[in-house]
């Protein structure tokens, strides 16, 4: 029998509850269930026996929590799990498929949790490898809560098996994941993974489910499956009982049926008699075939970005072409540079952001993963990975935490046979690019011509036209008068005659002219006007955003004219005038204040002096009351950050003038390994960077070696060391003695919750910092010597 | 539930002593933080109420000890104890997140006014939970402290369903995420 052709043709059943089952036949309390797999195989066949006996036809093997984390031998106890399961199916002379099951690892990944996507990957596949070697017809991935989670189970699945591999997922009420996926995300990002099957189970009763069920069947085009308990448990006397009866049970199942679901099947407190009643009801009912959706969008781990009627703002400013600070930031390995261009652009209204960190001389594939790791843990933004480089490429998407858009693939043939396999396996929105081996073409039905060879290519691969989007290029007008008129023609073309979305790098329309943003802008309304789906653009300029939120005000798409009322207002408050001075803004931690007023200061005054003469003074003043407590923590960080947008300015203005500035010494800090508590070092690193130490932050939970290393690299005199908990200051003793053994001029000041001067000497640190404020003092000690 | 912050409490937590009050730019930044913070928290809570035996220096709840004499103390005149977990979700620990590479003062006021809510989670819950498990509730003990080393975290996991039902998880040296989440032990004592 082969399950494919089954599911989604007629009715399937699966089982019910196993833990309570197991229990009922002999599990004791507080054993774990996997184990009877070894010793009890009599039990938990028992139970699969009751089941076949019910009518199901999909039994699922013994193996929920069955990973390295919880077990040293999961391969024995997958194996003879699978082997149980046979053997009763065997025995009982009825057809049913073996669902290797497989439940949620019960530790968070990170960015939320402290394991590695690889990791959760390799204890996935150890087990999908062990049940497909032992005959499973199909991998049951269920009672998953985090998108994440699910898609390294989906890819050790899928990479290491030919195994059908359905996903089931457990909502609250409000149809959330516990990560803060909605419905709409979750399906679309696991159609992106290319799953056989979506469903849920447990947390709610088939009433909730029902509900759920119909927003799922507006979003997917995958068959779906519904397995919920029996109703919401109630705890009587400190019990947790579920109270739907059989027949409550049958009759919603037939209900869930017939609103979409392709197979059926039970969660906790469901057992032997709700799901015989169930499949009694409705065996003998047809299905309902899932229609196709044709639905394009982008997901991160909890939010959708679909492709309306509205335009969508693609923030371009992550590019480092033309971007000097930028470039700088990349080869420093500055990526709090990266992360802050993101959060400003989604401020200023991007819906997407692109990630581009294409430079010459870096490891492209690793910063590009690290921009993404990084980006996705602060922003629920979904992002468009943009890079020519099909490693990078490759390694950004399997890390994405969503359906990613990508940028882009193009008519050339090998670069479309290095693209499509990629987005394909991975799942995405593709950019594609009208140009092939000869370039772009100069008219319109040349470029319509190579997107029509893009679709049908793309069909080869499995990729769907709703998941191209296409940029039919801009070349500038100085170049040939006609430029604008043939992109837009290709736009309208596109998307009347190939029905497909498009996307557009507005800005290069006005290359070598004055006064660029009055064109960009006008182009940008009219290709809106044509029909463009997407803008590349930059979303903190005013011009851009002003001709975007105009024309969704004049074209019905911004309803009360929320959005247009909003950004106009924006822009009158702007233009208010101070009577403060540099220094009084900088204590007072006014920063767009303190960001004219440097401006206006270095009209006048050499950059050293306005550091000297005015920035340290005023941090001075601050840190002095911090240490006197008449000042707190908020407002001394409110004035170094003021300051650091006045260092800023200075920084850009010495960049753009050429000249080098001193300086004052380079610290290293890192929260130490296994404490992910980085607050506190986050705001040693603010103050220290702000009174002009330059600051490699290796982030939290960082070994003794790798800092050893860095150390070594960057010829590192001072380290800062932040614990938070008891638990983790022995790996800070540890990194102290290795830095003394290996790289004895480094000296090492220590600070966190539970640190006292005498536990920092007593672990051999050489300074204590019991502040934020009292590193700066260190650290100015240290290199005044 | 609507959660509220305590002013007074978060000035605490951003280390301001001997009672002196934010300025007002700095409480017009926590009541943002608060607002921010409501959009994206997502509170929840579990308990379970179990029997438990004493031993010289702790107690036995289901056949699994807690070693602090302090725990025993407390619950010196309990006839059961319930144990409690709440939390207010990823979104909280996500924006600290962000602000940390944007904004040092805003990354500790959301910190700061996220302690604050957990906490007013965790005393409406337990209002509520006085109606529903009767008799005089005890202030709540949580590991980690008062001799309970944080070690017991794990074990207090296998008593409640802190993971499948709150979606927190405990890092390799037993912290707890999301981050804004408290477990505790609350006696009972049933007349």
């Amino acid at each position: 029998m082969n399950f494919r052709e089954h599911f989604n043709n007629s009715i399937l059943f699966f089982d019910g509850a196993m833990g309570t089952e197991l229990q009922k036949n002999g599990l004791k309390k507080g054993e774990l269930p996997e184990n009877l797999n070894i010793h009890s195989p009599e039990i938990v066949a028992r139970v699969h026996k009751s089941y076949l006996d019910a009518g199901c036809n999909i039994i699922t093997t013994n193996t929920f929590g069955a990973n390295s984390l919880k077990f040293n031998n999961v391969n024995e106890i997958i194996t003879k799990a699978v082997k149980i399961t046979k053997n009763t199916i065997k025995e009982s002379g009825k057809n049913a498929f073996v669902a290797l099951d497989i439940g949620p690892l019960g530790k968070l990944l990170k960015p939320y949790g402290d394991l590695e996507f690889e990791c959760a990957y390799e204890l996935y596949k150890e087990q999908v490898v062990a049940g497909e070697n032992a005959g499973a017809d199909l991998i049951l991935i269920e009672t998953m809560g985090d998108l994440y989670e699910i898609k390294a189970a989906v890819l050790a699945a899928k990479e290491n098996t030919n195994l059908p591999v359905l996903v089931s997922m457990i909502f609250d009420t409000n149809g959330k994941l516990l990560t803060g996926a909605d419905i709409k995300t979750a399906i679309i990002t696991l159609e992106g993974l290319g799953v056989d099957g979506i469903g849920m189970n447990c947390g709610l009763g088939p009433d909730q489910m029902l509900h759920l069920l119909k927003e799922m069947t507006k979003y997917s085009s995958t068959p779906l499956f519904v397995q919920p308990n029996a109703g919401l448990p109630v705890s009587i006397n400190g019990v947790t009982t579920y109270n739907v009866t059989p027949e409550e049970f049958a009759n919603k199942q037939l209900q869930i049926l017939k609103n979409g679901a392709c197979a059926l099947g039970g969660c906790c407190g469901t057992n032997p008699d709700h799901i015989k009643a169930m499949i009694d009801l409705c065996k003998n009912e047809e299905i309902i075939k899932i229609s196709k959706k044709n639905i394009t969008a982008v997901t991160s781990y909890s939010k959708t970005v679909i492709f309306q009627d509205k335009p969508i703002i693609i923030g371009e400013r992550i590019n480092p072409t033309g971007k000097k600070l930028l470039k700088e930031a990349l080869r420093n390995n500055d990526m709090d540079y990266i992360y802050r261009e993101g959060v400003t652009q989604v401020d200023a209204g991007a819906d997407i952001l692109d990630v581009n960190v294409g430079l010459p001389e870096i490891d492209e594939p690793t910063v590009m993963q690290n921009a993404v790791l990084g980006l996705q843990s602060i922003l629920s933004t979904p992002l468009q990975i943009d890079t020519s480089d099909a490693v990078a490429m490759g390694n950004a998407l399997r890390i994405y935490n969503g359906k990613a858009m990508v940028n882009s693939v193009n008519g050339k043939e090998k670069v479309m046979e290095e693209v499509f396999p990629l987005v394909k396996k991975y799942g995405g929105v593709l950019v594609c690019l009208t140009l092939d081996e000869n370039g772009i073409p100069e008219t319109t039905e040349g470029r319509i011509n190579i997107a029509k060879r893009i679709i049908k290519k793309a069909e080869e691969y499995g990729i769907e036209k709703k998941d191209l989007v296409f940029d039919p290029l801009c070349m500038t007008v100085s170049t040939n008068k006609d430029n604008a008129k043939i992109t837009l023609e290709c736009i309208e073309k596109l998307t009347n005659d190939l029905g497909v979305k498009t996307v557009l790098g507005v800005s290069n329309v006005s290359f070598g002219l004055p006064n660029r943003e009055l064109l960009n802008s006008s182009f940008f309304t009219l290709a809106m006007q044509k029909g463009l789906s997407a803008g590349i653009i930059n979303p903190k300029s005013d011009a851009m955003m002003n001709s975007f939120y105009s024309y969704c005000a004049l074209c019905g798409l911004d309803e009360n004219f929320e959005q247009y009322i909003a950004n106009v207002t924006d822009t009158k408050t702007e233009t208010k005038s101070t009577d403060v001075d540099l220094k009084t803004a900088v204590v007072k931690g006014l920063k767009a204040e303190a960001h004219n007023l440097t401006k206006k200061e270095l009209k006048t005054k050499a950059p050293i002096e306005i550091i000297d003469g005015i920035l340290i003074p005023a941090l001075n003043e601050v840190g002095k009351g911090f240490e006197e407590n008449t000042i707190f923590l908020p407002s001394l960080l409110m004035c170094a950050e003021t300051a650091g947008v006045s260092f800023d300015i200075i920084k850009e203005y010495i960049a753009n003038s050429g000249t080098k500035t001193e300086e004052k010494g380079k610290i290293l800090i890192a929260t130490v390994e296994g404490d992910i508590h980085d607050i506190g070092k986050n705001i040693v690193k603010v103050l220290l960077q702000n009174y002009g130490f330059s600051v490699i932050d290796m982030g939290k939970d960082v070994t003794p070696e790798a800092i050893l290393e860095k150390v070594l690299k960057e010829n590192i005199k001072l380290v800062g060391l932040s614990a938070l908990m008891t638990t983790t200051v022995p790996s800070m003793e540890k990194t102290i003695s290795l830095l003394k053994e290996k790289s004895p001029d480094t000296a090492v000041m220590v600070g966190g919750a539970v640190l006292t001067e005498d536990y920092a000497k007593t672990i051999g640190a050489h300074f204590y910092g019991k502040d934020a404020m009292s590193s700066v003092r260190i650290a100015e000690k240290f290199f005044a010597k | 539930m609507l959660l509220k912050y305590d002013l007074h409490e978060t000035a605490r937590y951003m280390g301001y002593k001997h009672g002196a009050k934010p300025s007002e730019a700095i409480c017009k930044l926590c009541e943002d933080a608060y607002n921010e913070l409501c959009k994206v928290i997502t509170p929840k809570y579990i308990y379970k109420e179990y029997e438990f035996t004493r031993t010289n220096d702790g107690i036995i709840i289901d056949g699994i000890e807690f070693k602090s004499e302090k725990l025993l103390n407390h619950l010196r005149n309990s006839t059961s104890v319930i144990l409690f977990g709440a939390t207010i979700g990823v979104g909280a620990d996500t924006l600290v997140r962000k602000y940390s590479v944007t904004d040092a003062a805003m990354t500790s006021i959301v910190h700061c006014v996220g302690a604050s809510l957990v906490e007013n989670l965790c005393d409406q819950a337990c209002e509520e939970l006085k109606n529903t498990i009767k008799g005089e509730h005890r202030p709540r003990f949580s590991p980690g402290y008062g001799g309970l080393h944080i070690s017991s975290q794990e074990n207090f996991f296998k008593l409640l369903p802190m993971t499948k039902q709150l979606g927190v998880t405990l890092s390799n040296n037993y912290l707890m995420t999301p981050t804004k989440t408290v477990t505790a032990f609350i006696g009972v004592t049933k007349d």
